[in-house]
């Protein structure tokens, strides 16, 4: 089995051979003609303000918290497909109701995380912002970062 | 295949609990978290119907049942009625709680859902016959404890009681389960039995040292003896003080149960005339004697410099499981039944005495024992009530706590561990000494305020009902230690 | 032999990526260590033959977990500036536990014969026998493990939930 894995890290090998090569190349290759201009960090042609380093917002962590779940929950019914069709031949239809039960049990908890709107990104971040004191006419207005957080993602172009 | 339909009536107890939580979760939905008294009903419907299923069917005689993974026998039976006991009055309790149900509070429902997740995973617990049950169950009472302890969110005290437990839970988890690695990478077995048969063979050595001493981490977490007690009074007094009540009884309850089908059921023979004997040169049984020694040492003595009554009644608890160590290290079945004795009534009388700290949360100013000052004027009832709870904490006559105590330290002596017996002995002197400082604040220090203080009603009916077994079984244990014996039979004589 | 050098190469990569993490001040380098560690655990497994487990590795722990982790570090509050504190704590008590963990590993895997290794293949693919197993002998484990699942989810959801996400339709 391990020869198979072979072609696993010879992909691996090539993969990071191409990086480094590609890094390497190019470093040789290129004029070296430093001006302070372009060692400035590139967004969209505005200086770049602040850090990168930039606070994320809670719900990514809620989110990956249940992706997490379900994955775990994928991982055990991997094995399950692989050895469905030969457990139908001796355990006929119980092979697929154990499984239907387990799934069962796992909808209910994303019936649960649905029900108590864990899943709704919108309506959490009026419920939560929407609240706080703030001008009409700054959350009405498209670039305004909500109260004490620094909007992801907008400004990638 | 080997899920057969039979199994199930043998398994009914735990299956109701199981659906028990998902209908909870289920009737929560349902009423979008408006009708706490949905999954609070359900849960009470649940326990019951589990209470009348399980002693409608005593089992007779041990079944291994789902594919060898649980073992319902007499010793199950018992944890099993014990566990839905402490289920049901701490859903009471929880009940008419202001921590748990207040205003502000949020989750009620998933509480309710918790709990029965709580008692399914502990009687599976008791049940386990295999290192993968093993460590499932141990698992799920663990993740719901820790959600347990962190239940009043926005409490700083909360967050951090349950942070640490996550923490505490999570490296001694990692821990135990490496050591149940080697036992299986020993023996080839994950059951109990064959990890026996492997070891027969005389394969001892430092990996079983290692596996051993590893497993025993993982467990004495789990019932907080000495190394791994440090999670122990902070989770205590963080939680809700119905969650800390439950966690004194259940999850360590249920590591008990589980400590001692794991070793007396995998590592120890029983050489046909009725005496047990290791299987192995590993002494694990003096290993465990030093932490009975170190536990109710080390608890009495951090007992005594408390004034806060939880942080008391944690070290308390901690001291009480040093004490029931020396029932399990003798390698008797005399010394078993006096941890099965003891553990029952240990959890009536830590939830009566944690009841008391409920039924005055948010009553009275605080939770010093200053605060408690006067109480046997305002309200002789409770008072004397606690008064019960805490003589029998300490071990007097005329309480279930003595009784229990003698079997104990009988139990140690009969086996020739005398330093521990009379180490248990003083220590009980020394507990007398913190107990009496709660009973001092109540009955002899004037109050600040008068009147009543005003407690919910369910609470003092349930004080009462925790109350007279205490009494009873301090005058009439002979039924409660037949009942121990008895269900260490099948337990004990099945290998 | 080619498959010891590699060997070697992954076994030094967790080693040297697990005491980055352990010794970094940087939470970010920190996150990025676990990544090749783990990593490197992933390739152990499969030098010991269990595929799925590698998979396993790679999925819930590198795809799933680190990711965790790493969306973790990002919300705390100015990462960069956040110093961890790695210094040694009751250095003399961490010692004796350290020494006695490695006395007891290093004995134990020099002095041991281990019997379970006779009942394994390392040729064979795991991951149909463990669909096997969910479905004969460890079928209650694997639905006693859906159930633990949904209890963690709901726990996650009720410590990560925004506390107006309850009252949030009267908005």
């Amino acid at each position: 089995m391990l020869i198979q894995f072979a072609t696993v890290f010879v992909f691996l090998c090539l993969g990071l051979g191409f990086v480094v090569v590609s890094q390497v190349i190019s470093h040789l290759i290129r004029p070296h003609n430093l001006h302070p201009a372009k060692q400035t960090v590139y967004e969209c042609g505005e200086d770049a303000e602040g850090s990168p380093w930039i606070q994320f917002n809670v719900r990514f962590y809620l989110i990956a918290l249940f992706f997490i779940v379900f994955d775990v929950e994928i991982i055990f019914m991997l094995p399950w497909a692989v050895a469905f069709n030969d457990m139908l031949k001796t355990l006929g239809a119980f092979a697929f109701w154990e499984m239907a039960f387990f799934i069962t049990i796992l909808a209910l908890g994303l019936a649960y995380v649905w029900s108590k709107g864990d899943l709704e990104w919108v309506k959490g971040l009026q419920s939560r912002d929407l609240r706080e004191v703030r001008p009409l006419s700054v959350l009405t207005s498209k670039d305004a970062a909500p109260h004490g957080r620094v909007k992801v993602s907008e400004h990638g172009g | 295949m080997n899920f057969t339909w039979s199994d199930a009536a043998y398994f009914g107890p735990e299956a109701v609990m199981g659906l028990t939580f998902l209908l909870c979760v289920l009737g929560d939905l349902v009423t979008r978290g408006r009708r706490h008294v949905v999954p609070f009903g359900t849960l009470l419907v649940g326990t019951a119907i589990s209470l009348v299923l399980a002693l409608l069917h005593p089992p007779v005689s041990s079944h291994a049942i789902l594919g060898q993974m649980v073992v319902v026998d007499g010793f199950a039976h018992f944890f099993r009625l014990l566990f839905l006991g402490i289920t049901f009055v701490t859903a009471l309790l929880s009940w008419s709680s202001r921590e748990i149900m207040g205003r502000d509070r949020e989750h009620q429902g998933e509480f309710y859902a918790l709990a029965a997740m709580l008692c399914f995973g502990m009687m599976v617990m008791a049940e386990s016959a295999d290192i993968v049950m093993l460590a499932l169950s141990l698992e799920a009472v663990s993740i719901t404890s820790y959600i347990l302890a962190g239940f009043a969110r926005f409490s700083f005290r909360s967050s951090e009681a349950a942070l640490k437990y996550v923490l505490w839970g999570a490296v001694s988890s990692a821990v135990m389960l490496y050591g149940l690695s080697l036992f299986y990478g020993l023996t080839g077995a994950t059951s109990y039995e064959g990890i026996r048969a492997g070891l027969s063979g005389g394969q001892g050595g430092m990996a079983l040292l290692v596996a051993i001493l590893f497993v025993m981490a993982g467990i004495g977490y789990k019932i907080s003896a000495v190394p791994f007690h440090f999670w122990t009074p902070d989770v205590y007094e963080g939680a809700p003080a119905p969650v800390a009540a439950i966690f004194a009884s259940g999850p360590k309850i249920a590591g008990f149960a589980l400590m001692i089908r794991f070793f007396y059921v995998a590592l120890v023979q029983d050489d046909s005339q009725g005496t047990l004997a290791l299987l192995d040169d590993v002494q694990w049984p003096w290993v465990l004697a030093i932490i009975s020694a170190a536990t109710m040492t080390l608890g009495n003595m951090a007992a005594i410099r408390q004034n806060s009554v939880r942080r008391l009644l944690a070290y308390s608890s901690i001291a009480h499981v040093g004490y029931m160590l020396m029932g399990f290290v003798v390698l008797s079945a005399n010394g078993l039944a006096a941890v099965l004795f003891y553990l029952f009534v240990y959890a009536i009388m830590t939830i009566g005495a944690f009841l008391v700290v409920v039924a005055l949360n948010n009553r009275v100013s605080g939770e010093e024992i200053d605060d408690y000052a006067g109480l046997g004027f305002r309200e002789p009832l409770v008072a004397a009530m606690m008064f019960l709870f805490l003589i029998s904490l300490t071990g007097l006559p005329p309480t279930a706590g003595f009784i229990g105590k003698f079997y104990l330290f009988a139990a140690a002596g009969e086996a020739g561990l005398w330093w521990l017996a009379i180490l248990g002995v003083l220590n009980s002197v020394v507990s007398l000494y913190y107990y009496m400082r709660i009973a001092r604040a109540m009955y002899f220090t004037p109050p600040e305020l008068s009147g009543r203080v005003g407690l919910a009603q369910a609470h003092l009916i349930l004080l009462v009902v925790l109350a007279v077994p205490t009494l009873v079984l301090g005058v009439f244990w002979s039924p409660l230690k037949e009942f121990a014996d008895q269900s260490l039979r099948m337990l004990l004589g099945g290998g | 032999m080619i498959s010891t050098v590699i060997w070697c190469l992954f076994a030094g990569m967790t080693v040297m990526a697990a005491l980055a993490v352990a010794t970094s001040k940087n939470v970010v380098h920190c996150g990025f260590g676990l990544l090749f560690s783990l990593l490197g655990v992933c390739a152990m497994y499969v030098f010991l033959g269990a595929d799925f487990l590698a998979a396993t590795q790679v999925i819930v722990y590198v795809g799933g977990i680190l990711v965790l982790i790493l969306f973790g570090v990002m919300m705390t509050h100015r990462i960069t500036a956040t110093d961890l504190k790695s210094e040694l704590v009751q250095p003399v008590a961490a010692l004796i536990a350290a020494v006695a963990i490695l006395v007891l590993s290093v004995g134990m895997i020099l002095e041991q014969v281990w019997p379970a290794k006779e009942h394994l293949d390392p040729i064979t693919p795991t991951t149909h026998a463990f669909g096997v197993s969910f479905l004969t002998d460890y079928l209650f484990p694997f639905e006693f493990a859906s159930v633990l699942l949904l209890v963690a989810l709901i726990g996650a959801a009720m410590f990560t939930r925004d506390s107006a996400g309850e009252d949030s339709d009267h908005v």
